[in-house]
């Protein structure tokens, strides 16, 4: 259920006209969007087809976000907050009507639980903390492959699990022995455009939803965790350097969230009040220019 | 009469004994059991929980990338 907000402060409001340099929110917006609407360009995505999902989206907020109390939030103050037409807004209104709400569910399936099991559950993985190699089927009722993706859903069959954890190239199963090895260290669908969309959507998207409840909140601290290390005038080696630093530290954090995530929700599954969601990301960025220039 | 409805009583029988007695690897799980695609993208479907670590890039080389 999306938590309604009653009444919303807007400390600074950007009424300003003009290319995406005019302000500072402005500056900010066009460096975010950047890089995703380069993904859109190359991924055949035009701009009358955004248009159209953006108008959605200004509406969708107004009704999630903009109601005045009690009060029914109607057609002309959408327009008013949007600066779109009415028509467009009584139109989209109707058709979100007719699609009925939105999930909010973001599950990213069983393939990202069977990896994030082995790499947590003790059962699965040795006392150094590495997932251990497990045999596909186990006679005895020991751990194997096919008892860990039975502890995470019996809706799917292990051989359908490991048929497609191999495609992905994330496991090696050794028909002689008849062993199943994890290759990784995260459920990485690279081979897998759904999953790999989905990862894209939420992680960034919650980052974005973080970063702006932190907007929203200004000038008061904003709520949400979130900062960045940021330098520039480094060389290659240097980069290299900080670049597999950051990699093996943030792996290390993750290991350790994803075990402790994991063994809170077993400790409080069937409980009423488990009923929300976390997610703390990490990620690393590099550029290396070909002469020094100043930072846009 | 009776000796042929007693061969068939233990076809029967021997029948059903070797069924409950035949190897399986699916520890009681459901052969079918309904493809992985089914589960992962139907919204709000059956795969309720969620959990995970993951997400569209690898961790660096060591010497970078």
């Amino acid at each position: 259920m999306i938590a309604r907000q009653k009444w919303v402060i807007i400390p600074f409001v950007d009424s300003g006209v003009g290319p995406l340099t005019s302000s500072p929110f402005r500056k900010a917006l066009r460096r975010v969007f950047h890089p995703l609407v380069r993904i859109m360009v190359s991924r055949g995505l035009r701009f009358p087809d955004l248009s159209d999902a953006l108008k959605e989206l200004y509406v969708d907020a107004c009704e999630r976000h903009f109601q005045l109390g009690d009060k029914r939030l109607t057609d002309s103050r959408i327009s008013l907050l949007t600066g779109l037409q009415r028509k467009d807004v009584r139109d989209i209104r109707a058709r979100l009507a007719k699609a009925g709400p939105e999930t909010d569910r973001e599950g990213a399936g069983p393939l990202a639980r069977v990896v994030a099991r082995w790499l947590a559950d003790t059962a699965y993985r040795s006392a150094a903390g590495a997932p251990c190699p497990l045999r596909r089927a186990a006679k005895d009722n020991g751990p194997s492959f096919e008892r860990l993706v039975a502890d995470v859903s019996r809706d799917v069959h292990p051989r359908t699990v490991l048929d497609e954890l191999k495609r992905q190239d994330l496991v090696d199963h050794d028909g002689e022995s008849d062993m199943v090895s994890l290759r990784t260290d995260a459920y990485l669908p690279s081979r897998d455009e759904t999953a790999l969309l989905g990862y894209f959507g939420a992680n960034l998207g919650d980052h974005a939803e973080a970063a702006a409840a932190n907007l929203e909140a200004a000038p008061e601290p904003g709520p949400c965790f979130e900062r960045a290390v940021h330098y520039n005038e480094l060389t290659p080696d240097a980069l290299a350097e900080l670049n597999a630093l950051a990699g093996r530290l943030q792996s290390d954090v993750l290991a350790k969230l994803n075990a402790e995530a994991l063994a809170l929700q077993q400790r409080d599954a069937g409980a009423d009040t488990a009923t929300g969601r976390f997610r703390c990301g990490a990620f690393v960025y590099t550029l290396q220019r070909e002469t020094r220039e100043t930072e846009e | 009469m009776r000796g042929i409805r007693s061969a068939l009583v233990w076809i029967a029988l021997l029948t059903i004994l070797s069924a409950c007695s035949s190897p399986t690897n699916n520890e009681g799980l459901d052969d079918q059991s309904p493809p992985l695609e089914c589960i992962q993208k139907s919204p709000g479907g059956e795969d309720e929980t969620d959990g995970g670590v993951g997400g569209t890039g690898k961790v660096p080389d060591q010497c970078g990338d």
